[in-house]
């Protein structure tokens, strides 16, 4: 299966965007490849839910979040924005439950984009 | 690529610690814009506050390290950036409160990520074009104004020119040299910017205090040469007649519908009226006593005296110079105010500079 189809499979809205960056396909998936460095450079492991300062953790959130909105990740994004206001607002439990949710789909698009990007 | 406006203002500053958000704004504007970036809130302060840099319009993120997109708005309120590049917040975190701030700090609009590109596209490009317009104009009405200005000054000193000319014409009809009323209206800007009698007024209208006493004896003109210029004493009535150039001063004043309207007028009126009235009230034509005489009128009125003692005219030799303080300060020539004189004696050897260099001043 093509590249962005894959994507397309996983929920990502490739055609928003793609229009973000103005119709310019190339440069969004270059900016896929830029998501995985940001992914990479902002881990969340399952225990940072655990302690009790949560300002760190959703600052990485947050940059997550921004992130994939941008690129019209929605199916992260949606799942960000959630863990987001559950952080800020205290919620860590919560939170935790969320992001168990979204590591997977992750994981799944983030191997997607790697495996293009290697081929 | 954009015409640069006057200021030469084509680059849009993008301030995003999120590289992809920079790539994709990047792209938007890349085509009709130069971009800048900066990675944080304080790199895009300093590139703000570098006069090198010349921005049409800012993009700004807000949640940064170091220092966050509020913090960046306040600061370039504080040095009134704000009125000359529209600043954009382009955020996906901002609430109420900090929208708010950011409005009332004056930036130009709040864009939620994520965004549709053609939409921020075109909310950029209108104030931008804003902007300009509003730079253009502002160019076009100082340029104006600076026409203006000089197109004033050359008329008032038009105005100054022509009224100075009437003057003179007056006075050598006296037979006297036309430094006269030039004095008279040093003397009086002198006594107003020196002494205790100016104190409270306006360099404005001292300067139109001082040009309206040129005018003092505008309404000689009307006075016979006979007696004018009559080389001895005037008799009752020839001194009667003589009298009247100061209601027949006012009198051609208000028949110039021009000098109406001009701030002037009311000071040249008063003085032309009362600068022969007197302290105790034994001048004319009206003979005001004390205070009810405007201090300008008494100004002019002294300056008259002490220039008229120091100079040679056709009914008399100029005095000394200790002869014209001690009749002044006698009570020879009038009475004056206390107070007007004490401020003409303190600033006396200042005024007598001027008859050192001057003929009809031949005994000062």
């Amino acid at each position: 299966m093509e590249f962005l189809e894959e994507l397309k499979q996983l929920g990502v809205d490739v055609k928003e965007g793609v229009d973000r960056v103005v119709g310019d396909v190339s440069l969004y998936q270059m900016m896929l490849g830029m998501f995985v460095d940001v992914v990479n450079s902002n881990p969340i492991q399952i225990e940072d839910f655990e302690g009790e300062v949560l300002e760190e953790l959703a600052g990485r959130v947050h940059t997550l979040k921004g992130a994939a909105g941008n690129l019209s990740i929605l199916p992260l994004f949606t799942r960000y924005t959630e863990i987001l206001g559950l952080l800020r607002e205290g919620r860590g439990t919560e939170a935790k439950a969320a992001f168990l949710e979204a590591e997977p789909i992750q994981r799944d698009i983030v191997d997607c984009i790697r495996q293009y990007q290697n081929a | 690529m954009k015409q640069y406006d006057e200021s030469g203002r084509n680059t849009i500053l993008i301030v995003d610690d999120d590289a992809i958000n920079r790539a994709i704004l990047r792209k938007i504007f890349s085509g009709s814009y130069s971009v800048a970036e900066a990675v944080n809130g304080r790199q895009g302060l300093e590139k703000l506050l570098n006069p090198k840099n010349h921005y049409c319009a800012v993009l700004l993120d807000v949640m940064m390290p170091e220092m966050n997109g509020i913090e960046v708005v306040r600061k370039m309120e504080k040095e009134g950036l704000l009125k000359q590049i529209p600043v954009f917040l382009i955020t996906a975190e901002a609430n109420d409160k900090v929208i708010k701030e950011a409005y009332q700090l004056g930036v130009m609009d709040v864009i939620k990520k994520p965004y549709v590109s053609f939409v921020v596209m075109r909310r950029v490009e209108s104030v931008i074009e804003l902007f300009e317009t509003r730079r253009h104009l502002n160019f076009v009405v100082e340029k104006q104004q600076v026409k203006l200005l000089e197109q004033a000054k050359q008329i008032i000193e038009l105005n100054q020119g022509m009224i100075e000319a009437l003057a003179t014409a007056i006075e050598f009809r006296n037979e006297e040299s036309g430094g006269h009323v030039q004095r008279i209206s040093e003397i009086t800007r002198m006594m107003l910017e020196n002494t205790s009698i100016g104190r409270g007024m306006a360099q404005e209208e001292i300067d139109d205090i001082a040009l309206a006493s040129i005018m003092h004896d505008v309404g000689k003109i009307t006075i016979p040469d006979s007696i004018l210029t009559k080389p001895g004493r005037l008799t009752p009535d020839e001194y009667e007649v003589m009298k009247t150039h100061t209601t027949k001063g006012v009198a051609i004043l208000e028949s110039i519908p021009q000098l109406h309207d001009s701030r002037i007028f009311d000071y040249a009126c008063d003085i032309a009226l009362h600068h022969h009235e007197r302290w105790d009230g034994k001048g004319y034509p009206e003979g005001l006593e004390g205070s009810s005489i405007s201090p300008w009128a008494q100004v002019v009125s002294l300056a008259d005296v002490y220039d008229a003692l120091s100079c040679k005219r056709v009914y008399k030799a100029s005095y000394s110079r200790d002869m014209v303080i001690e009749m002044i300060g006698t009570g020879q020539c009038g009475s004056f105010n206390p107070r007007l004189l004490d401020s003409f004696f303190s600033i006396e050897d200042q005024l007598s500079q001027m008859y050192h260099s001057i003929p009809e001043a031949q005994n000062f």
